[in-house]
């Protein structure tokens, strides 16, 4: 009698393989491009034609293949990248399955060549919907050279969900742009349809962002580096105003393997929350490395998800990181003297010019200052005892040798809500009532960071019904719920009893907080629901507890405002994300009137 | 429709039903009066589906007939006229024409065949109620009733009436799940089956019932029909929708022992603690309660403003016990009680309180404390 299970063939396993892998163009540039890293190359060049429906052709200067060994790798399961089991958990390389080039072979009109260090020939290899049909020796440089030709000619299905040529065609793009930023040291170039579309030399890490994504967004980006030794979080990250409305602009590496992981996505934006309207992403490419060990790629074959061992930690690490950063407010420029002494240079060099070569020269120096040294000069608004804040206001005296804000020379005030300053050759309109509200704010979430939060007893527990998850993740963090004020209580099954709830939410839908509290603490094993309704209960006290509206402010009063702004944390925006200050530049307003 | 009618009375009327009408709605007619005349009187009607009014004034009759006009708009006219009699008519398309001295209105109305039912209601199955005990009841309760539309069942008095000792006793019980109030009072002659049950008074009707229990004393007549309470006084009907829900078992949650009690004059902890709430921000912060023996010392602090503390003498030999409340619902109790002694008693800082009356046995109220 037959047996009615049956080994599937080789050939029809590589393109059940290719169908997770080889998803379309893109998925194949980024196989062959990660092989070539992994080569060990210093230089690699991708070339499409058709979107790479029609060819695709990745070439590098690195290791190469002998003649054994190129054969080898059309096997399945066949890689140099890992040996044994425990290589898995510390992968250095960016592949590691095996899969990538026999499932690529599998669906296309495939060919290698390839020619090891100081051997004497290439060898060129040519396989067709995954049969070799061809081995000869070649002369070539060393390195590999890729081609793929015709992708999914054998397997229509596939070809027919493909899109138009243009669509393909940036999604490499995107998957290129998303590697050559992650190897600065390399030189990349990029040809679709036999244009140059960029060629990026070696170089930093700011030039890399330079020629990928434009100059005007390098000019808006700040260098993020911070270690707690096992975690070390280091790139660029942009100022509020350089927002998108997508997250697709954040690129984010974990040890030099780009990753779309909503962990790191949400420490990121975590950071930026209350400096970004609703609904806007920031610019970021963030390299995290952390021992291998700690977190796990091979979650999926496209390896964009990973998973952490301690993802409460790294997304605090994340989040730190940044806030380090966007606490100081670096985009802010400050200007050393008050009076103006208008530049001639400004006519010959375009704005956006003097900007960047201004910002890199600022970044050649800049070192992310110990948070408390932040502002050595100014005579410590916060060493003063927390309980009388309003001291502050009696010190109208803190002359411009202090923060930025306090060495703005103040013209007046616009319409009794704007405060018109200038700053160098620059004229500064700040708005007075984000300003406040952002003072008030900070200094709220102080006050009730030192507190605690109390818990309102329910005279009638509310018994609350839970998945086996939330259950689960309940009964794991008992005690971080209670420090929001949730007394839960096991009840048997599924169901908890509420006992108690914060006061701060004792008159609101506190149940639906709590579920939202659970379902976050699954997901990132970390809870910022709460701060978030916290921070936006307080946002919303800090607004109307400040000036609002017209609001005559004399001199002293607005001196003693931008005093209380240069020692409150991320001043550059309201709570709500809106800017505080509009810079119009000399040149600007010269074009105005016609003189630029 | 014609009639005339007094300015004063008309307004006494109109003012009544403002109360119930309401100012946003999806059903136009309910932001009107229903004006009915017949015979020698007429009769004011208004509703929002949950809360009915209707009432009869004297006036004298040129035509009979009904009609519905703004409540809001008719009120502001009527108060605005001079001390005069008022003539009502109405004329063809619903339009509603008032005349007073040289003052002329034409002012728009709607047909009464729209206006919602209101029920008929016989009088033989009613209990009788003092109005000063049931306005001193619904005083004591009121406070602690939950204004969140959410837990709808919360949204009343519960009333109840029960049989001890061979007397009849009527309760009402309001919480809204911080705090509980209890308080009862005896009721001579029958009392209806419902009663016996139980049921909800939605918030709005009971504000309409102590309005009416507040105009002097009197007997008030107290009956049901279908899902609804009805309460008469002399030729005011107000007609209430019972919050259809369970109550919460309220007698589980009365702590049976609470073995820390301090008797304490209720004036004094009352200014007390409306002293020391000053400096608890009502955003985020509550009082504390420290009990010594010999004294109780109460504090706040808010590090905004700075803190506050008042001892006051009691007499208290147990171990020492802190606990926090939140003001506003200590206050809210003492504010409501008339006694001069009252009683608080306490377990240990997570359970709940009482407080009550020292002597007086017909009001209780439990109050969870907060933690931090």
């Amino acid at each position: 009698m037959s047996t009615r299970i049956k080994i599937l063939p080789e050939n029809l396993a590589n393109k059940i393989a290719a169908g997770e892998v080889v998803e379309r163009p893109a998925s194949v540039v980024k196989e062959l491009l990660e092989n070539a890293l992994d080569a060990g190359c210093s230089e690699v060049t991708v070339e499409i034609e058709g979107g790479g429906k029609r060819l695709i052709k990745v070439s590098d200067d690195g290791s190469g293949m002998s003649r054994e060994d190129a054969l080898l790798a059309f096997e399945r399961h066949a890689t140099s990248k890992i040996i044994l089991e425990q290589d898995l958990e510390s992968l250095t390389t960016l592949g590691f399955r095996g899969e990538a080039l026999p499932s690529i072979a599998s669906v296309a009109r495939f060919s290698l060549a390839t020619r090891e260090h100081q051997a004497i020939e290439g060898t060129e290899i040519y396989a067709e919907g995954g049969k070799i049909r061809e081995v000869k020796a070649c002369g070539m440089a060393e390195g590999t050279v890729v081609t793929v030709r015709n992708l999914f000619f054998n397997t229509p299905a596939r070809l027919k969900f493909l899109k138009s040529s243009d669509t393909e065609g940036a999604h490499v793009g995107e998957l290129v742009t998303r590697l050559a930023l992650s190897r600065p040291e390399l030189r990349f170039t990029y040809i679709s349809e036999g244009k140059t579309v960029f060629r990026a030399l070696a170089g930093g890490m700011k030039e890399r962002v330079a020629a990928l994504l434009g100059n005007a967004v390098a000019a808006d980006l700040y260098p993020v580096e911070q270690s707690d030794g096992q975690l070390t979080v280091r790139g660029l990250i942009a100022s509020p105003e350089c927002s998108r409305s997508a997250a697709s602009y954040l690129y984010t590496y974990i040890n030099g393997r780009f990753i779309r992981d909503k962990v790191v996505q949400h420490a990121i934006l975590q950071a930026y929350r209350n400096l970004l309207e609703r609904g806007r992403y920031p610019v970021v490419a963030l390299f995290i490395e952390i021992p291998a060990a700690e977190v796990d790629v091979n979650v999926h074959p496209t390896k964009h998800e990973v998973r952490f061992r301690e993802q409460g930690r790294v997304h605090d690490g994340i989040r730190n990181a940044l806030e380090s950063v966007l606490r100081t407010t670096p985009w802010r420029k400050t200007c050393t003297n008050s009076t103006a002494i208008p530049q001639p240079t400004l006519k010959s060099q375009s704005v956006s010019e003097l900007r960047v070569a201004e910002v890199r020269e600022a970044l050649g120096s800049y070192q992310p200052p110990a948070s408390l040294e932040r502002q050595p000069n100014l005579p410590a608004p916060r060493e003063l005892p927390k309980v009388t804040p309003t001291v502050m206001v009696a010190q109208p005296n803190l002359k411009s040798a202090a923060g930025h804000f306090s060495s703005l020379a103040i013209i007046g005030q616009y319409n009794a809500a704007y405060i018109v300053c200038q700053d160098g050759v620059d004229l500064l309109l700040i708005d007075q009532h984000a300003a406040h509200e952002r003072v008030a704010f900070e200094r709220l979430k102080a006050q009730f960071a030192a507190q605690g939060v109390e818990s309102q007893g329910l005279l009638f527990p509310d018994p609350v019904e839970l998945s086996f998850r939330e259950a689960a993740a309940a009964k794991e963090h008992l005690a971080e719920l209670e420090r929001c004020g949730f007394v839960l209580e096991d009840f048997g099954g599924n169901t908890w009893l509420l006992k108690g709830v914060p006061r701060l939410l004792a008159g609101a839908d506190y149940r639906r907080t709590l579920r939202n509290i659970i379902e976050e603490l699954l997901t990132l094993g970390k809870n910022r629901v709460f701060t978030n309704i916290v921070e936006e209960v307080l946002t919303r006290i800090a607004c109307h507890s400040v000036v609002r509206g017209s609001h005559p402010l004399t001199f002293e009063e607005i001196r003693a405002l931008f005093a209380q702004m240069d020692a409150t944390d991320f001043s550059s925006n309201c709570p709500h994300g809106r800017p505080v200050s509009h810079r119009l530049t000399l040149a600007e307003v010269e074009r105005l009137f016609r003189r630029g | 429709m014609e009639f005339t009618i007094q300015k004063d009375v008309f307004l006494k009327a109109l003012q009544r039903v403002q109360g119930i009408v309401e100012k946003r709605n999806t059903m136009p007619i309910l932001s009107n009066v229903l004006i009915e005349a017949t015979a020698d009187r007429i009769e004011l009607t208004a509703t929002d589906l949950e809360v009915g009014m209707k009432c009869a004034y004297t006036a004298t009759i040129a035509m009979e007939g009904r009609i519905t006009v703004s409540a809001k708009k008719l009120y502001e006219i009527i108060k605005e006229l001079p001390d005069k009699d008022i003539h009502f008519s109405t004329k063809e398309n619903d339009w509603v024409e008032i005349r007073c001295g040289k003052a002329h209105f034409n002012i728009v109305g709607l047909s009464s065949a729209e206006f919602p039912y209101f029920p008929k209601v016989n009088e033989y199955k009613f209990v009788k109620i003092n109005s000063n005990i049931l306005n001193e009841m619904i005083e004591k309760t009121a406070f602690a009733i939950c204004h969140d539309e959410t837990k709808y069942n919360l949204n009343g008095i519960f009333i109840k009436s029960l049989e001890t000792n061979g007397a009849t006793v009527l309760k009402m019980v309001a919480t809204d799940g911080h705090r509980l109030a209890i308080t009862e009072k005896e009721l001579d002659g029958e009392v209806s089956e419902e009663l016996n049950k139980g049921v909800i008074f939605p918030k709005k009707g009971i504000f309409e019932i102590k309005k009416l229990s507040e105009e002097g004393n009197c007997e008030l007549l107290l009956g049901f029909l279908d899902n609804s309470a009805v309460i008469k006084k002399g030729d005011m009907t107000v007609v209430m929708r019972l919050v259809d829900g369970e109550f919460p078992d309220y007698t589980r949650v009365v702590p049976a022992n609470n073995d820390k009690s301090i008797a304490i004059n209720r004036d004094d902890f009352l200014h007390c603690l409306k002293r020391m709430a000053i400096l608890s921000s009502e955003k985020y912060k509550g009082i504390k309660l420290e009990l010594r023996t010999g004294s109780m010392e109460i504090s706040s602090s808010n590090p905004e403003v700075g803190d506050a503390r008042e001892e006051v003498e009691v007499n208290y030999a147990g171990e020492t016990v802190t606990i926090r409340f939140n003001a506003r619902y200590l206050i809210d109790v003492l504010s409501v009680l008339q006694e001069d002694e009252i009683e608080l008693s306490i377990k240990d800082d997570l359970s709940p309180a009482i407080v009550k009356p020292a002597v007086a046995k017909d009001f209780l109220s439990v109050i969870m404390p907060m933690r931090l």
